[in-house]
């Protein structure tokens, strides 16, 4: 990439035929659609991330189609924003699958909602159910956000003897997705994948019915374990956008919840993972400790989880004295608890037999698939957008990311070990040096047409929000969660591995459904709810 | 103590943390004074403004507005405890409360209803504002009272009228 | 004293769901926990029994499989305690044995009869660890019983014999209850509970007091080879075998929770290993210490 990727984009805009702005740390290009792959992929190769893709409706706007491809120079901390305009009411774009093997959900997900279909590759149904009525495209704008098809319920057979279905329910998930094991044996040959069984709507809700400041409170609910940073970087793609100056206070308050989100995830994380390997202790006494973080952020923010404190502008909350001196004392008797308690866990043979050497992901598909967070980490990629792309206050902290390279189930676990004693770290740090100030902006302005794109790293990974500012409420907002990227990379985790692993191993990236789908049908009308088919392990 | 024998420290762990499980209902409260419960809604003090259903993000409070009334609605079932209409109420009457323990088998534990009169404009006789928020805003304003009781429209037209009769300012 | 073990034989099934409310509340201790109330089991057990629910299409054939197991298992434990009071464990050995084998010969049949891929696998991993630890329990129960009606020339030998035996009849007694970390047929996370998966209502409740009654069994065989080996035989030690078998099933459930689950195949290896050691070392101790001299 060299010394100057702004003259690099710019060359890049230009030799398409595109025009280039540049707006605070995102790049944003406009090309046409023909010149899309080609950019994409040299970004791609160069070491950007390939975070996610939009596609807008924006015919009542200007008449056409956009597709926006989405990329992040982790090591200049710039996000890449390379658009182009489709025309028509069948929009075709091509597809930039071949050299990016990350897009593939994305613009599966941009065909099945906007109906945009990609030429140069195959493509499938994802995200909509298989009744759902052909031609109707929910997040078009021409869609209500209130529609109800008739939907007939389908039964569909396990295929064939040899297949383990694990899910849609299944103890070792703990939301509904389907992961068809084609075994031999106790040998896992084979995967295939269905998911987005609870999508929710959550996009074309924020869209239709609701403003931006409700929106927070509806992103806080997209996950139950990380649903904080969700709104933290739906509020800062809202600002950014806007370009409001959210006092420092606030910043460094929501860096201290998230990184209170962190810790309990994570732990949360470490008792489910012992639980999968058959040890109930570790798991009770994992979340015991949990516990404290817990009643902690209750005493914080109001809440145990889904805290509601954070809005565009600023946060509803402060961290007084008291408070200040209770989190320094949880969180130093958290540390010691932890550190005792994972050299136990760990120290279970069966636990570090099963995890180790099992679950590999190597680097170059960890790269190819553009996994996130401690997937990425524990194969070797050095990413974390705490420090690449610095948000909130993380700026004013000074952490560790740990690396490890083995890519199988132990690194994982110790890449997320290591995180929650560099959480607390960065917690004592900022408490330390909070400014005073206010923590809400008292009044602002959020302007139409702007656009506002924030990468937050949540304990699972990147977090991306897009954000299209629309007339009281956000225009266009595309989540894309980090589960969304590692799910695909389950595909070679699971290969020839035995199956009593695949549970350990689709835990062992912490895995969030409700992240992942976000959209979902909502069955009115005798659709789907009323019936119940049961093939072997049960089917919805 | 060896690597191998690591794992034994399970016992240590569990008896330095005693048992943390209590025995709720028959042991103590269980939520920190910071705790967002349900909300309580004053009728005495509400006015029927519709900030909190305004401000509401999953329409757990609604304000229903017909020709004599004004009529809000609570529901617990639906609310998400976020306070924003505490946080939005001008005059109080949405109060945050630590009460969690919501389960009922009759639902209409879970509703509150206030119903307001509308104010019938003194000209036109047309209902607008809830009676209520007519008289806070002469008790907040006191020059407003010689036109709070016309509805938006007849302002206006007695506005325009003191104009054209070359009055301007106030009305009336 | 001799309607002991009829009394305990018949009231096996009440008693070892009891046992199982003990392991649990030992269990939440281990975790920090207050835990369930001693009788949860008893109470469980009894909600099963009354709900209405789907079975799986066998049902009749696997209840009569499951029936027979318990009632097999039963008869065995009044042969093991009468044999803690008679001393001939020549005569009485045998028998035990060839009624083990039998109940659990029925339950290891049931997982087959249920189409489910759950229970299939999980049977298929049940069926490998029986094979090799009825045949460790065979085995070593032989040995004890050789070793022990014998009068011995050399005393270390037969000790020898004797505890070896001992060590393995405890550990196939552990493993062949579905302890951790051999809890593997019905291995939840993994398999969706795997040989239970469909069942329910009073299936399930039949299922599970065969798997409770089959730990009581067990531990009862582990606690009188101990104390056989230790006091001898007669009426005082059958008291003291059922005082102590609680103590045994503390000591069996400890060891269940403080561990993790191994994979099938890493968990024969390793019991395989084990048991050749043991039963080496045993029959070494049998032939020199008993039969040459």
């Amino acid at each position: 990439m060299g010394e100057d990727p702004l003259g690099l984009y710019r060359s890049l805009a230009e030799s398409s035929n595109g025009t280039i702005s540049i707006e605070g740390d995102t790049v944003h290009i406009v090309v046409p659609a023909s010149a899309m792959p080609r950019i994409v992929s040299e970004l791609f190769k160069l070491g950007h991330s390939y975070r996610t893709c939009v596609a807008i409706d924006e015919r009542p706007l200007n008449g056409h189609f956009s597709l926006i491809h989405i990329l992040t120079n982790d090591r200049r901390g710039t996000y890449v924003a390379i658009k182009a305009y489709l025309d028509g009411d069948r929009p075709v774009a091509p597809s930039v699958v071949g050299d990016v093997p990350a897009a593939d959900w994305c613009e599966m997900e941009a065909r099945d909602l906007v109906g945009i279909e990609f030429e140069g590759r195959q493509s499938y149904r994802l995200v909509l159910p298989p009744g759902w009525p052909e031609g109707v495209y929910p997040l078009r704008k021409d869609v209500p956000h209130d529609y109800r098809p008739q939907v007939l319920a389908r039964a569909e057979a396990v295929s064939g003897p040899g297949s383990v279905p694990v899910g849609p329910y299944h103890p070792a998930l703990h939301e509904p997705e389907y992961f068809e094991l084609v075994v031999e044996g106790e040998r896992v040959i084979d995967v295939r994948y269905r998911g987005f069984h609870v999508h929710r709507g959550i996009e074309k809700l924020a869209e239709s019915r609701m403003n931006y400041q409700q929106v927070n409170f509806l992103a806080e609910r997209i996950c139950g374990i990380c649903g904080f940073e969700h709104s933290v970087c739906y509020a800062l793609a809202v600002e950014k956008a806007a370009k409001l100056e959210v006092p420092e206070r606030a910043q460094y308050v929501r860096s201290v919840v998230l990184e209170i989100e962190r810790i309990h995830s994570h732990l949360l994380w470490l008792g489910v993972m012992l639980h999968t390997l058959g040890y109930d202790t570790g798991f009770m006494h994992a979340w015991r400790i949990r516990e404290e973080i817990m009643v902690l952020a209750e005493l914080l923010t109001g809440s145990r989880k889904t805290y509601g404190i954070n809005m565009v502008g600023g946060v509803r909350r402060d961290i007084d004295d008291d408070k200040k001196g209770r989190v320094l004392e949880v969180l130093g008797r958290l540390r010691k608890e932890f550190s005792e308690f994972v050299d136990v866990a760990l120290g279970v043979p069966q636990v570090r037999r099963r995890l180790t050497g099992t679950g590999v992901l190597p680097r170059e598909d960890a790269v190819k698939l553009s996994v996130e967070g401690p997937v990425a980490r524990a194969s070797g990629i050095n990413k974390d957008a705490r420090r690449d792309m610095p948000y909130a206050a993380y700026a004013h902290a000074s952490f560790k990311v740990p690396v490890y390279t083995e890519g199988d189930n132990m690194a994982r676990t110790l890449v997320r070990i290591d995180e929650v004693f560099e959480s607390i770290s960065i917690v004592e740090q900022l408490l330390d040096s909070m400014p005073r100030g206010p923590i809400r902006l008292e009044s602002f302005e959020v302007p139409e047409g702007r656009v506002g794109i924030q990468v937050v790293e949540a304990p699972r990974g990147g977090d991306i929000h897009f954000v299209m500012t629309g007339r009281g409420r956000p225009y266009r907002w595309r989540v894309r969660a980090p589960t969304y990227s590692n799910i695909p990379a389950l595909r070679v985790m699971l290969k020839d591995q035995p199956l009593a692993d695949a549970p350990l191993t689709i835990v062992s990236i912490d895995p969030c459904f409700s992240c992942t789908d976000r959209m979902v049908v909502v069955e009115g009308g005798g659709g789907r709810t009323g019936r119940w088919y049961r093939l072997g392990a049960g089917w919805m | 103590m060896s690597k191998a024998l690591k794992f034994l420290g399970v016992f240590q762990v569990a008896i330095e943390a005693g048992r943390v499980t209590r025995r709720y209902p028959l042991e103590g409260p269980l939520v920190t004074p910071s705790f967002r419960g349900k909300v309580s809604f004053d009728p005495t003090k509400c006015i029927g403004c519709g900030a909190c259903a305004n401000a509401c993000p999953s329409n757990a409070v609604v304000v229903v507005i017909d020709e004599r009334s004004s009529r809000l609605t609570y529901f617990a079932g639906r609310c998400i405890f976020c306070w924003r209409c505490v946080e939005v109420c001008p005059t109080g009457a949405a109060q945050g409360t630590r009460d969690f323990e919501l389960a009922t088998d009759d639902l209409s534990d879970l509703y509150t209803v206030i119903v307001h009169m509308r104010a019938a404009c003194s000209e036109c006789g047309a209902p607008f504002a809830t009676a209520r928020m007519l008289r806070r805003v002469m008790a907040v304003a006191p020059m407003a009272e010689s036109y709070a009781t016309l509805c938006p429209e007849c302002r206006r037209k007695a506005l325009l009228d003191a104009l054209a009769r070359g009055r301007g300012g106030a009305v009336g | 004293m001799e309607f002991i073990p009829a009394v305990f034989a018949a009231a096996a099934p009440l008693i070892a769901i009891v046992y199982d409310g003990l392991e649990r509340k030992l269990r939440a201790a281990l975790q920090s926990r207050i835990g369930p109330p001693l009788l949860q089991t008893l109470y469980d057990v009894a909600k099963l029994v009354g709900k209405s629910s789907a079975h799986p299409p066998a049902a009749r054939a696997i209840a009569f499989l499951l029936s027979t197991s318990v009632v097999l298992q039963a008869i065995a434990l009044y042969y093991v305690l009468s044999l803690v009071g008679s001393g001939d464990l020549l005569g009485g050995a045998p028998v035990v044995i060839v009624l083990m084998l039998a109940s659990q010969s029925a339950l290891s049949i049931v997982p087959f009869l249920v189409p489910s891929p759950f229970a299939q696998i999980g049977g298929a991993r049940e069926v490998l660890l029986s094979l090799v630890n009825e045949t460790a329990l065979v085995a070593s129960l032989s040995i004890f019983a050789f070793a022990h009606s014998s009068t011995a020339t050399w005393w270390a030998a037969r000790s020898l014999a004797l505890s070896t035996a001992l060590a393995a009849i405890a550990l196939s007694t552990y493993a062949m209850g579905g302890r951790a970390p051999f809890d593997l047929p019905e291995a939840e996370p993994e398999l969706a509970s795997g040989i239970l998966v469909e069942f329910g209502g009073w299936t399930l409740a039949l299922a599970l007091c065969a798997n409770f009654t089959r730990r009581l069994l067990l531990e009862l065989v582990a606690a009188s080879a101990a104390l056989l080996a230790w006091v001898g035989p007669g009426p005082t030690t059958t008291i003291a075998v059922l005082v102590a078998s609680p103590a045994v099933r503390a000591l069996y459930a400890t060891s269940s929770a403080i561990l993790g689950r191994t994979r099938i195949d890493v968990g024969i290896a390793s019991l395989s290993r084990a048991y050749l050691i043991l039963l080496a070392l045993s029959v070494a101790g049998l032939f020199l210490g008993v039969l040459h001299g």
